[in-house]
């Protein structure tokens, strides 16, 4: 299908009041999640995903999607006005958007941001729209040694880079596996580590465990900042889109190395927005005439780092919608969106599907530019939601995420799973490991272990196979070469340490 | 517990686990369905690999620690809010089951609010948690059974 008549189709079908204002509504929701310091889009996404439980997929993916943008955005809010990253997405955003907002330009640091993210998010849309559907016709000729193979390299990357220790992101990836490998297995639907108990034949679900991992370690570190004193708000208002003509053209480069930085960041599974804007913001220093001024409130800084962070939006939509696998946590909600309304994302699904893409591009542009009215004219509305005490609006989080639990499939059982990960996740963060890569890896082993057994099947027990088939055997290398860097680095600092 | 051990701990206690998880994985049936792979080899690799990052860690941490000057003894963290929070987390989902959403709601978000909020809680305070817990647990039941048509949990009474 053409490009035009691919919008054409795509709008066709969203282009009726209710989809409007559930896309509406799950922008405003996002930027409130996004602006609440401790609440990221993932956590958004599984606290509605309830919601959609009832509609159909097009109508859900609707008010999803609106969070995800949202929530990537909502960020800045508190990042420039309080200091605070409303995630991490927007670390990079205070670092010159909160000296602004000290001079007393907050109102001009909040336009300019916002801008930025929408113009982030749609060139990385562009991408989308241009890629995907060569991609996916190109992964119909994906076979299990593919997806294994590329499984394998997202989950070392997602180990290598997720910040601090790699044996540490490695063990919390691994640990997320393990989880999955509860259950009935595939292939021969055996019972693994079920100890008799009949709840755990059907495995734990993604939403407990995104809930325990995040949600609940949020409540534990607002109930130990209680006593902490009231958050101050700088003053915002201002007029216009905070940039001159002349700064936009002198900005452009800028805009399309970070917009670059973050679809490609995006692209890569695992990453996510929350590296996307470091990254962003270190090359845009790096490569300026006059780096001196970054981190005291200029605007390159702000733009590198809200464009990349945006940008991962339509990046990390890439191998979600032609492969089935998930670019961040924000995507890898979706993915378990689209499981419940019984549609797998991967290369079949543009042909099987296509309406279904079509309409999610659709709603993907129009949840930008309702991202960047909502955020410009709502400004002081989420102002005084963010007001809202913590201790008051983290319970009500809790409760409506176990009723999200309960209602995937009426038992209590899976409001306990979100307990036991609490836990887990408790203990993981005393002893810092990334939550992150359990969230992944929870979601990657699976696929992993799925094609691993069929692809040892279908070659007799010979992994050599694995090596045989050019895409797999590259990105199998690829990998190596991965790991192997990540050993010869590790050698080398222990080295110089030494010396 | 002394801070330049935490890798250490962590790690024995990771090695344990996936010591007793390796264990536990030969008692996984194999079938004739899959006589190739069977439904024991991917976690038993997953759990090697734990096995060995777990001793890595060990062995990184004993070399950290020796170089590592002793911490002077900072202040306890004080752990009574976390464990009233886990607690009353644990209590409500108990409780959910028991005597339904709405009324196990009303008493977990009156409880959690008055456990995070500022400590002692005022009388206007417990009020407004009081009102705000009844409110919020009757939307969200009223909204989710049916709006939503989603089924909560109900007791016989309620």
């Amino acid at each position: 299908m053409g490009g035009l008549s691919m919008f054409a189709e795509g709008f066709s079908q969203i282009m009726e009041p209710q989809i409007m204002l559930l896309c509406l509504a799950g922008v405003i929701l996002g930027i409130f999640f996004g602006a609440s310091p401790g609440m990221t889009s993932s956590m958004g996404i599984a606290l509605i995903l309830p919601v959609t439980y009832g509609m159909d997929i097009i109508h859900g993916m609707s008010i999803l999607l609106g969070i995800y943008i949202g929530s990537i955005s909502g960020g800045l809010i508190t990042a420039i006005l309080i200091n605070i990253p409303g995630t991490p997405a927007s670390v990079a955003t205070t670092f010159d958007g909160h000296p602004m907002a000290e001079r007393g330009e907050g109102g001009r640091a909040i336009r300019v941001g916002t801008l930025y993210s929408l113009l982030g998010g749609l060139f990385s849309l562009v991408i989308l729209f241009a890629i995907s559907p060569l991609l996916a016709k190109w992964a119909l000729r994906f076979s299990y040694e593919e997806y294994f193979s590329i499984g394998v390299l997202s989950l070392t990357l997602i180990a290598s880079l997720s910040g601090g220790s790699v044996i540490k992101g490695a063990i919390s990836a691994l640990i997320g596996i393990l989880f999955t490998t509860v259950g009935m297995a595939p292939v021969d639907t055996v019972r693994r580590f079920t100890f008799g108990i009949r709840d755990l034949d059907a495995g734990f679900k993604l939403l407990p465990l995104m809930i325990g991992v995040y949600a609940v370690m949020e409540v534990i570190k607002a109930a130990d900042e209680a006593n902490q004193e009231k958050m101050t708000v700088l003053r915002y208002k201002s007029k216009g889109l905070g940039v001159s003509g002349r700064e936009f053209r002198e900005q452009m480069r800028n805009f399309v190395v970070s917009a670059g930085i973050g679809t490609g960041v995006g692209i890569l599974p695992g990453l996510g927005a929350a590296i996307s804007n470091l990254i962003a913001y270190s090359v845009s220093k790096n490569t300026s005439r006059h780096p001196e001024r970054y981190g005291t409130g200029c605007i390159d800084g702000l733009i590198a780092s809200e464009t990349a962070n945006n940008a991962v939006s339509g990046g990390a939509m890439i191998p979600l919608l032609t492969m089935g696998i998930p670019g961040d946590a924000g995507t890898a909600m979706l993915l378990a969106a689209f499981m419940l309304h019984g549609i797998t994302p991967g290369p079949l699904l543009f042909s099987s599907h296509g309406h279904v893409i079509y309409a999610m591009f659709a709603i993907l542009i129009i949840a930008n530019i309702m991202m960047f009215v909502v955020q410009l004219y709502g400004l002081p509305g989420f102002l005084k939601l963010l007001m809202i005490p913590r201790n008051i609006l983290l319970p009500v989080v809790m409760v409506l995420a176990s009723v999200g639990a309960f209602a995937m499939n009426n038992r209590v059982f899976d409001v306990w799973s979100i307990f036991m990960f609490a836990l887990v996740g408790y203990g993981l963060s005393k002893f810092e490991f990334p939550p992150a890569p359990v969230v992944l890896g929870f979601v990657l082993g699976p696929i992993i272990e799925l094609n691993f057994r069929r692809g040892m099947m279908s070659s007799y027990g010979n992994f050599a196979a694995f090596f045989a088939r050019p895409i797999s055997g590259t990105v199998l290398v690829l990998t190596l070469l991965i790991l192997a860097y990540q050993l010869l680095a590790g050698f080398r600092k222990r080295k110089s340490v030494k010396v | 517990m002394d801070k330049r051990y935490k890798d250490v701990v962590v790690g024995s206690i990771l090695a344990v686990l996936s010591v007793i998880y390796l264990m536990l994985s030969f008692q996984i049936k194999l079938t004739n369905i899959d006589r190739v792979v069977g439904s024991r080899m991917f976690p038993q690799i997953c759990g090697t690999i734990i096995l060995i990052l777990s001793i890595c860690l060990i062995a990184g941490g004993i070399k950290k620690a020796r170089k590592a000057e002793p911490e002077p003894a900072g202040e306890k963290k004080n752990y009574t809010r976390t464990i009233l929070v886990l607690g009353s987390y644990a209590a409500y989902i108990f409780l959910m089951d028991k005597i339904g959403f709405t009324i196990a709601s009303i008493i977990y978000l009156f409880s959690q609010m008055a456990v995070m909020g500022k400590w002692p809680a005022d009388k206007k305070s417990m009020i407004l948690y009081l009102v705000i817990s009844v409110i919020v647990s009757a939307v969200i039941f009223v909204t989710f059974n049916n709006v939503f048509m989603l089924i909560l949990p109900k007791a016989g009474w309620f």
